[in-house]
């Protein structure tokens, strides 16, 4: 799939244009000589520069600035540029107190200073809990100012207002420490940023990795670990439940059923259309036009009665485009709309809420739904006095200071914002925003996790480390409690997993030589590290991890896919213990049953191209002895929708079967040369086996059994025409006897789960 | 010296004004952003203009370039937000096209079609691009001409990671098909 992407890529990178006279080199190169002052001064304004504060694509990641420039002078001025990991505790009080005081005396002293002042950067290494674990760099810069452009004087009058403003709070502090800390921290990023005019490149160092003799354990306390999230929702045995990362912790998803009745949202029409369902036989109950003018729908949840709404608004649509708008001066809002279904199922709405920032995730537990949203502020607009230029809002009131949290060396005017919202008694019972980015968010049955890869602003690369955070909740109450750092990035949340008292996490990094390895780590719920396994698997990177209680599943691949089976019982010595080597790899680890490992994932040839997909049974019933039981390569399908979202995942735990949607792209290039080359292995299995017309979306369900192995018990086209069908907004259920498949805005069809023959169908 | 660096020179010396550097710097990529810009409007007077717009637009913006080895991802951003802004006004006029009399249409609404060579004149990629969607459209063009990777893209457009490479290889995918039906 790769090479024949890579054919078309060419084809489409090349192809020859004729560009017009007019935007030749030297008629270009004469415009821009041409323009007047004022021309370069409105041009220079334009919306369409991409606005500083937050980064591009090629800038790196939306959050996660750390430690350059300005702040890092910050951080080593008051000495507290190395992390914490052993009293993060205390962190949570009393540093952002301390820090607001240095940050202000600091910035102070930068904005008295002004011209030429020299920063240090200090970066630390990766925190070894033992010996030669540190590495401080030492980056001194020489301030742009001298030669900062033209542009920037006319900003001199703001800076001016910005310097009284610091000061006066320096000198007279304020009631709202938070508040004043977020603040001087935009305001010393938009310093940091006007000043990025030189700067020297240092390449860092990053991580000095200390080769650790790995050794297998002779002993193995036997495994009694159980899947540590299964498919279903037991407390509702007669349906199928979205496929979570948690078990107990519910995940929203773009279709939902409460067994009586099944949601979905078209985008098309716009409405929510909702069907009741029996035995098999669907009926359109109506649809409801649930958003407002310029509100979109990102996905929902059924509680009780009740079905939330998650989506976003955007007050200034006109001027916003629907996805790029992040990148304008945000004035977006997350909303969560509750509707009532009692009655036969017809949503009617009792309760709207909002918050700031892009809806980015969800979690409900026990009837509390947790909303995360990221806000990002415009340093241009920040005015001291004007809160809701720098704090985050809940239902329109500022979040209260002592909810604001500003991480030490956080870089950024982006913040998390959280919510938790009882859904039954209809009101917000905790809300926080932490100023900081997140990519990877993960929760657990006690903790939320946000982690964000870091970002490197003195060679503009992502660095090999990332920050992470947990804040505990229980009932609507969320608590921030530790924060760290670990070596590497997560691949995604399955990469890290809480177990009895302990973190795991699995990532990929390079070392110092520019070599990729993975490494297992375990933290302490203070994220202080407890052990490590480093040095595995050279020059490959983790596709999918699963820890099921005590023990952990990862794949790393570069052209064949070992599956590593790691004991950790024992959470100071964590154990490698088998490591399996297959061609292709799995992307998608699911526990099936004792003691076996579902992987779906692709086939790949000997050189790692991907070519189909693959689904294998791994035996994991002794760790020291993994195996894979049985294989089968789906040679029609190329792309699978549970790859990439966990949520279009159908497993139902009652008879073992599951099934997702899958694309087939079709065989129109088997008889030319370049793709007999390129598969010259499975060219034979590829003709013997492959449906080669197969083209377009389909819904797949298998079975597996010892003996038999995998057993395909159903195969459908999506829709009328599969060949545009949207494999990634297509969800089965089962409910009952009767598997459903639901497509957004393209309906609902129905199977007898007995012979998997259509029983129904309603467009 | 690989293109980065002198890239991140010319960068530095079109900051201090120097326009010939900046022409130097646009003839890297200007062949490009043409074609990012003909592929998403499907129109060559329009792609034309938007072109000129974002090259003036980035030498009277180009201290805001912060990361001078980002020259590419920072021009097509820009050249991105005027297209986006471009589309966003065509979906506007083939609404208005319902509610307007012919007459009108043919005066007011200079539409996709004129101005759109036919079907012989453009090359296979131009035909390949114009049965995507819009959205697919960008993100092809974005990875393709821009350099882009998927989580770029993703952070960009506001989109998981998965699916835009899912949606990638759709998109590519369709592509290959229609180049395939046509020889």
């Amino acid at each position: 799939m790769e090479n024949r992407d890579n054919i078309i890529e060419e084809q489409i990178k090349n192809s020859n244009e004729k560009i017009p006279e007019a935007l030749r080199p030297e008629n270009i190169e004469r415009k821009i000589a041409a323009m007047s002052p004022e021309e370069l001064n409105r041009r220079a304004g334009s919306v369409d520069i991409p606005d500083q504060t937050v980064s591009s694509g090629t800038y790196g990641g939306g959050s996660g600035l750390e430690s350059a420039g300005e702040m890092s002078g910050i951080n080593s001025g008051m000495g507290s540029g190395k992390k914490n990991h052993k009293k993060p505790s205390v962190a949570k009080i009393v540093i952002p107190i301390i820090l607001a005081a240095c940050l202000l005396l600091v910035c102070g002293i930068g904005i008295g200073l002004g011209v030429g002042r020299h920063r240090i950067d200090e970066i630390q290494s990766d925190t070894e809990a033992d010996k030669n674990d540190k590495t401080n760099v030492t980056v001194e810069k020489i301030d742009g100012e001298n030669d900062t452009a033209e542009s920037d004087k006319n900003k001199d009058k703001d800076k001016d207002k910005e310097k009284d403003d610091s000061e006066k709070s320096g000198l007279f502090g304020s009631k709202y420490k938070n508040y004043d800390l977020a603040y001087d921290n935009m305001l010393a990023y938009k310093k940091y940023l006007k000043n990025q005019v030189n700067y020297d490149y240092v390449t860092d160092d990053v991580v000095e990795y200390a080769e650790e003799a790995e050794e297998v354990g002779a002993t193995y306390s036997k495994n009694e670990a159980t899947a540590s999230a299964t498919g279903a929702d037991d407390a509702t045995p007669e349906y199928t439940d979205t496929n979570v990362r948690t078990e107990g912790v519910s995940e929203a998803d773009i279709i939902k059923t409460d067994g009586r009745y099944i949601y979905e949202y078209d985008s098309y029409t716009e409405h929510l259309y909702f069907y009741s369902v029996d035995d098999g036989k669907i009926t359109k109950e109506g649809s409801v036009n649930v958003l407002d003018d310029d509100q979109t729908f990102s996905e929902m949840y059924i509680y009780n009665d009740k079905l939330i709404l998650m989506g976003n608004i955007s007050e200034d649509a006109a001027s916003n485009y629907s996805y790029y708008s992040y990148y304008y001066p945000s004035n977006n809002k997350t909303t969560i709309d509750i509707y009532d279904i009692s009655d036969k199922g017809e949503p009617k709405l009792i309760d709207s809420y909002t918050q700031s920032g892009w809806y980015d995730s969800s979690r409900m537990v026990d009837g509390i739904l947790y909303t995360f949203s990221y806000k990002n502020f415009d340093t241009e607009e920040l005015k001291k006095k004007k809160y809701e230029t720098y704090i985050p809002e809940v239902d329109g009131k500022l979040i209260d200071d002592e909810d604001i949290i500003v991480q030490k060396d956080t870089c950024n005017t982006t913040y998390v914002v959280v919510t938790a919202l009882d859904v039954d008694k209809e009101e917000f019972t905790d809300k926080m925003a932490i100023l900081g980015g997140s990519d990877t968010l993960y929760v657990s049955a006690n903790n939320i996790y946000l982690t964000d890869r870091s970002y490197n602003w003195n060679d503009y690369t992502y660095k090999d480390e990332t920050k992470i955070v947990r804040i505990s909740y229980d009932d609507g109450e969320m608590e921030y409690e530790a924060n760290g750092t670990f070596p590497g990035y997560l691949n995604d949340d399955y990469s890290i997993d809480e177990y009895d008292g302990y973190i795991r996490l699995v990532t990929s990094y390079t070392d110092g030589s520019f070599n990729r390895y993975n490494g297992l780590y375990i933290y302490d719920m203070d994220l202080s590290k407890v052990s490590v396994i480093k040095n595995l698997a050279e020059d490959e990177t983790i596709r999918s991890a699963r820890f099921m209680g005590k023990t952990g599943y990862f794949v790393t691949f570069r052209n064949t896919d070992p599956l590593f089976a790691v004991d950790l019982s024992d959470p100071e010595n964590p154990k490698i213990t088998d490591y399996l080597k297959i061609p292709g790899f799995s992307a998608y680890l699911h526990p099936y049953g004792d003691g076996k490992l579902l992987g779906i994932g692709y086939d790949t040839d000997e050189w790692g191209f991907t070519n189909c997909l693959k689904l294998s049974m791994f035996d994991i019933s002794d760790p020291y002895d993994i195996k894979e039981e049985d294989t089968k390569v789906l040679y029609d399908y190329q792309d699978g929708s549970v790859l990439g979202d966990r949520n279009a995942f159908m497993f139902n735990d009652k008879d073992g079967t599951f099934g997702f949607s899958a694309y087939a792209y079709g065989y129109s290039y088997i008889e030319e040369d370049w793709f007999k080359e390129t598969y010259e292995d499975q060219y034979d299995d590829i003709i013997e086996n492959a449906d080669l017309n197969k083209e377009g979306g389909y819904y797949i369900v298998f079975d597996y059994d010892e003996r038999k192995g995998f057993t395909k018990l159903m195969d459908e086209e999506l829709g009328e025409d599969g060949l545009y069908a949207d494999i990634y907004s297509t969800r089965g259920i089962v409910i009952g006897d009767y598997l459903y498949i639901v497509n957004s805005g393209m309906g609902i069809s129905s199977y007898d789960t007995d012979n998997y023959k259509l029983v129904d169908e309603c467009y | 010296m690989d293109d980065k660096e002198r890239m991140a020179g010319l960068v530095r010396q079109a900051k201090n004004g120097d326009a010939h550097s900046f022409a130097l710097l646009y003839e890297m990529i200007y062949a490009d952003l043409y074609r990012a810009a003909l592929y998403m409007l499907n129109n060559p007077e329009d792609a034309e203009n938007i072109v000129g717009d974002t090259v003036l637009d980035a030498y009277a913006g180009i201290t805001k370039l912060r990361d001078e080895t980002a020259f590419r991802g920072w021009i097509f951003r820009i050249l991105s937000n005027k297209c986006k802004r471009m589309m966003k006004e065509y979906i506007s006029r083939r609404e208005n096209q319902t509610t307007v009399s012919m007459d009108e249409l043919s005066e007011t609404v200079p539409d996709n079609r004129i101005g759109v060579q036919s079907a012989e004149n453009k090359t296979v990629a131009e035909q390949a691009f114009s049965i995507l969607s819009d959205e697919e459209k960008g993100i092809v063009a974005l990875i393709i001409y821009g350099e882009y990777d998927s989580g770029e893209v993703a952070e960009q457009m506001n989109m998981n990671r998965n699916t835009v490479r899912s949606k990638y290889s759709r998109a590519l995918s369709k592509m290959r098909d229609f180049i395939g039906s046509l020889s």
